[in-house]
């Protein structure tokens, strides 16, 4: 089926109204499980999620993709069942059981019919406790990761991702491959993948419940099926310093025969325990979240140079991102390189028109009713938020704040926590074709590229210094497409006769009249202009 | 005389008693409720007069996972679905067009796609960007997708936005103001989809070139997207063509799932369509030719180089639409031998080391679907050890190897909460009614057709096996490898 692009706003659910569901959220103590309980009684379905707060930063050197492979291979049999008997266990009541390891943590999670909940509750408690790690599967579940590492290679939107965040943090264990490379994972042998499971799961874990569960039932299935493990063995990530991002740097990872590049932009940004994330959600919202946003208008509505294009903000303990990701035409990738980050410069610059902050204040807090609509959307937020260190009434505390942002408020967080002059870019696509216009890109990368099955971690490109003041030009006008005037808005979205607006009021589309007014004339600095 | 009141010492238990058992006596059934609706509606836009055509016309209420749905007809030709849920907090808005990639004609290849993404370009009254405006600002993300049988506008907003809604929808649906240089970037738009979605990815091209040996000149032979030289011819004459004969009330269905009521909604509809205005019989929906029959003369097989880091495999046999009898037992076997990791084909391939994924598809269009089984098959392995592998897991279903009471068990769970899981959400219910509407032509085809599911006994799937999975329907395509080995 074709449709339309997805645009997601911000990572971690955004706002709330009112908590309609009975939630419990119990004191963290040391080993000791909290329990998160969503309540809704249709449709006669239970999520059930276990956060483990170990994820592939505990991966020792050289064995990267060890927490990945250990939970794809725990997931599959347990206790005294094997891989088969586990998998028509799990059938024969109507469940999924899945995980998913991240850079900090691991999430287990699986669905099953209410009805099914307490033979659900002993298989989920088999993957935790009594996971089997035979050789057999091991081996056979190596085989299948491996495979998916040389699948990514054929993904280039999965691959420019991969590759960002591995570009971003070289240097560090947060640029390891989270889920291993091939000569990693042929290293793994089924001793590291339970000595790894026993430490991580030794953990103080999380549970989460969403759906038609009374809070008392998930209360008692936790206590009897998670008996307290032993918390000397518990396994750690490790601490690691983030790298510092400085100047602009791209890297281009080659794949010949590509007509079409795949980029990734990231500015790094403030940790998600700021007090300036309602701020920085709108501004990214007002960017790139919504099909009206500056990026959409002006990449795809504009210019038709890609299908979509979203900036999100990524929100993350240590610190934030905001991820910009689109795929042009080979032939406008510069250009439209160029045209975002002087999309983003504006931001800063002269950050948000009343319009567009109401409008954006209104779309956050209408969007976190429609993501909270289903149970397990509302404890997917909450458990989301839990794990980034904040509270679990973080989601409607941040609407609150939300529908008080003003327009100074934003301006000083842009100011703080967006500097367009520090970030990383990552094109997957065919170097021999992109390099020579991304040699002169007018927005001062420096360029390195390497194969499609390189390490970005291993890279050494400095970035570019780039003047906070410095004039960027804009992409040279095309005359053969001239730009309609977009509809002006005002500060409760509704649409504007332009006439009835008074001189030099220039509503939504203050931006566009900056680009435009600084036409093609300035010639793109070279590395000497900077 | 008037009766006189209760002393007030009896006004305690026995008369709020009386008073409860009243009011429970008053709680009409659905079809009760709507055929109420029906009259008071029609009674509203009759005038003080009372006289004049209906307005409205309930055509069935039925049952549904969630209470139950009521299937509208309004004097202008529009089909209107209500699914109201009174938990629910926000409403499910679909507009679904009975037009899709089928409906192309020569030198129209894409333009079903193209024109979907022109709806949200403006109007006369409303101009390029103001629909995804008013929408988002009550935090929705307006989408619409394109295939085969239908083309479908999608959004969820909060119950006050309905009218909002309505009348933004109505008026695209009949006054879509194409502009040339709207036109031009949204070619480009779709030039770069294409890129994106097909162009650039492996898989991708397998599946239109897979599509296209099992339907040759079908129409459902075509890609959706259109190609890249198709969409180049695209004019604003071709699209404002399609639009006039697909875009108008007879040949729409418009779902409203969620926080609605009956009356309010409809009057909303009515209002925001003009279909009390209607004086004239409404326009015929466009004549829609069934799907042609098609027919595989096989098996037939092909061989691609990919450039993907595995060798693929696809094999399908061309069966049935979605309303044939058998579709329901092909499903079920779609879900044993290929639904979970303890199911045939995954002990047969992956277990084995032969393939890293396998997936197995089977349908619901107006006209013949294939079960299509699809195969990443191991790097360092091949095609052809995957393909003796299926086959074998074929036959073992047809011969072999019956089918247990436990695999049948446990398919029937998988496919029961996969089908709750998709009705959570008011968006899911919209989807599966809609579908069912501009399908298969009854908004109830969703509940009959899980009621036939769950009836389906292993005999059933081995006849509907043995009667189209056979080696006459069979197509199969080979995408060998570049990187693993193309001499092989």
């Amino acid at each position: 089926m074709i449709g339309r692009p997805l645009l997601l706003v911000v990572a971690v659910g955004v706002l709330v109204a009112v908590l309609v569901t009975p939630a419990v959220g119990s004191k963290s103590m040391f080993n000791r499980p909290n329990i998160v309980v969503v309540e809704r009684p249709w449709p006669p379905l239970i999520d059930v999620w276990v956060q483990i707060p170990v994820g592939a930063l505990a991966d020792p050197g050289g064995r990267e993709g060890l927490a990945h492979l250990a939970w794809q291979v725990a997931i599959e049999a347990g206790g005294n069942r094997n891989k088969r008997r586990f998998n028509e266990a799990l059938d024969r009541i109507g469940a999924t059981l899945d995980a998913e390891v991240g850079a900090h943590e691991t999430v287990v999670f699986g669905q099953v019919p209410t009805k099914n909940l307490e033979r659900f509750m002993e298989l989920l408690s088999d993957v935790i406790r009594r996971p089997r790690f035979s050789r057999t599967d091991v081996a056979l579940h190596r085989g299948l990761a491996i495979a998916d590492a040389e699948e990514i290679y054929d993904d280039a939107a999965a691959l420019a991702h991969d590759a960002a965040r591995r570009y971003l943090n070289r240097g560090t264990p947060a640029g390891r491959p989270i889920h291993g490379t091939p000569a990693t994972l042929k290293k793994l042998r089924a001793s590291h993948l339970r000595s790894f499971h026993r430490r991580a799961t030794a953990n103080t874990l999380r549970f989460g419940f969403a759906g038609d569960v009374p809070r008392q039932t998930a209360v008692r299935l936790v206590r009897e099926n998670f008996p307290k493990m032993n918390p000397r063995s518990a396994a750690g990530n490790r601490k690691v310093r983030l790298p510092i991002v400085k100047g602009r740097r791209l890297l281009i990872v080659d794949r010949p025969g590509r007509s079409q590049a795949h980029v990734v932009i990231l500015l790094p940004t403030a940790g998600a325990n700021r007090p300036v994330m309602p701020q920085l959600s709108v501004a990214i919202a007002a960017l790139g979240g919504t099909f009206t946003s500056r990026l959409v208008r002006q990449v795809r509505e504009l210019r038709g140079w890609a299908y979509s294009i979203d900036a999100t903000l990524r929100m993350a303990a240590d610190r934030g991102l905001v991820e910009i990701d689109w795929a042009p035409d080979n032939r406008v990738a510069a250009a439209s390189i160029d045209l975002v980050m002087r999309q983003v410069e504006l931001l800063r610059e002269a950050g948000l028109t009343s319009p567009e902050l109401a409008f954006a204040r209104d779309h956050l807090r209408g969007a976190h009713q429609l993501a909270i609509e289903t149970a397990a959307g509302e404890l997917s937020e909450r458990m989301r938020s839990l794990a980034l260190g904040l509270t679990i009434d973080f989601p409607q505390r941040l609407s609150a704040l939300i529908a008080r942002v003003e327009s100074n408020h934003v301006n000083a967080a842009l100011t703080e926590y967006l500097d367009p002059s520090h970030a990383v870019a990552v094109v997957v696509g065919d170097a021999k074709v992109l390099k020579p216009s991304f040699d002169k890109l007018a927005s001062g990368f420096a360029v390195e590229v390497i194969p499609y099955n390189g390490a970005p971690e291993t890279t050494s490109l400095v970035g570019n210094a780039i003047s906070r003041t410095r004039p960027v030009a804009p992409p040279a006008a095309d005359p053969a497409r001239a730009e309609p005037a977009g509809p002006i808005f005002d500060e409760h979205g509704n649409p504007v006769d332009p006439a009835s607006l008074p001189a030099g009021d220039t509503a939504v589309d203050d931006a566009d009249a900056v680009d435009d007014s600084a036409g093609g004339d300035a010639a793109p600095p070279g590395p000497d202009d900077i | 005389m008037t009766a006189a009141a209760p002393p007030a010492s009896v006004t305690g238990a026995a008369a709020r008693g009386k008073q409860l058992a009243s009011k429970k006596k008053r709680k009409l059934t659905p079809l009760q409720a709507a055929r109420r609706a029906q009259r008071k509606l029609n009674q509203r836009y009759r005038g003080e007069s009372g006289t004049g055509p209906d307005v409205v016309k309930l055509l069935g209420v039925h049952r549904f996972a969630v209470g139950h749905i009521e299937h509208w007809r309004l004097r202008n030709g529009l089909t209107v679905v209500l699914a109201p849920d009174s938990a629910a907090l926000v409403i499910a808005y679909h507009t679904w067009i009975a037009a899709g990639s089928r409906d192309e004609g020569k030198g129209e290849g894409g333009v079903a796609h193209l024109l979907e993404h022109l709806m949200f370009k403006g109007t006369r009254e409303h101009p390029p960007g103001t629909f995804d405006r008013l929408l988002e600002r009550h935090g929705s993300a307006p989408n619409a997708a394109t295939w085969l049988d239908y083309t479908m506008y999608q959004q969820t907003v909060p119950p006050q936005a309905l009218a909002e809604v309505a009348r933004l929808e109505a008026d695209r649906l009949s006054a879509l103001a194409i502009h040339p240089v709207g036109l031009k970037a949204e070619l480009e738009v779709v030039l770069n989809e294409r890129r994106e979605t097909v162009d650039n990815d492996p898989d991708a091209l397998l599946d239109e070139a897979f599509a296209t040996m099992v339907y040759g000149q079908h129409p459902y032979g075509r890609p959706t997207l259109g190609t890249a030289r198709s969409i180049r011819g695209l004019t604003q004459r071709t699209v404002q063509r399609f639009y006039e004969r697909h875009y108008r009330p007879a040949n729409a269905t418009l779902v409203l799932a969620g926080a609605v009521e009956s009356i309010p909604a409809l009057a909303t509809v009515i209002d925001a369509y003009g279909a009390a205005t209607v004086t004239d019989a409404p326009a015929p929906a466009a004549k829609r030719e069934p799907t042609p029959p098609v027919a595989v003369r096989g098996p037939r097989a092909a061989t691609v180089v990919v450039d993907t880091a595995s060798d693929r495999l696809r094999i399908g046999w061309l069966t049935t639409g979605g309303d044939h009898a058998d579709h329901a037992a092909l499903t079920v076997a779609a879900e044993i031998i290929g639904g979970s990791p303890s199911a045939r084909l995954h002990r047969a391939l992956v277990d084995t080391g032969i393939a890293a994924d396998v997936m197995v598809e089977m349908p619901a269009l107006a006209g013949p679907a294939v079960f299509e089984i699809q195969v990443q098959v191991m790097p360092g392995k091949s095609a052809g050890q995957a393909r003796d592998a299926v086959l074998d897991v074929m036959r073992s279903l047809q011969t072999g190897q019956p089918i247990t009471r436990s695999e049948l068990g446990a398919a029937r769970n998988r496919m029961r909460r996969r089908w709750f899981n998709e009705l959570a959400a008011v968006d899911g219910r919209a989807d599966a009614l809609g579908h069912a509407v501009v399908t298969f032509g009854d908004p109830s085809h969703p509940h009959l057709w899980w009621k036939r599911a769950i009836a389906v006994r292993e005999p059933d799937v081995q006849a509907a096996v043995k009667r189209w999975l056979v080696a006459a329907h069979r197509v199969e395509l080979v995408g060998r490898s570049r990187r693993n080995g193309a001499s092989r």
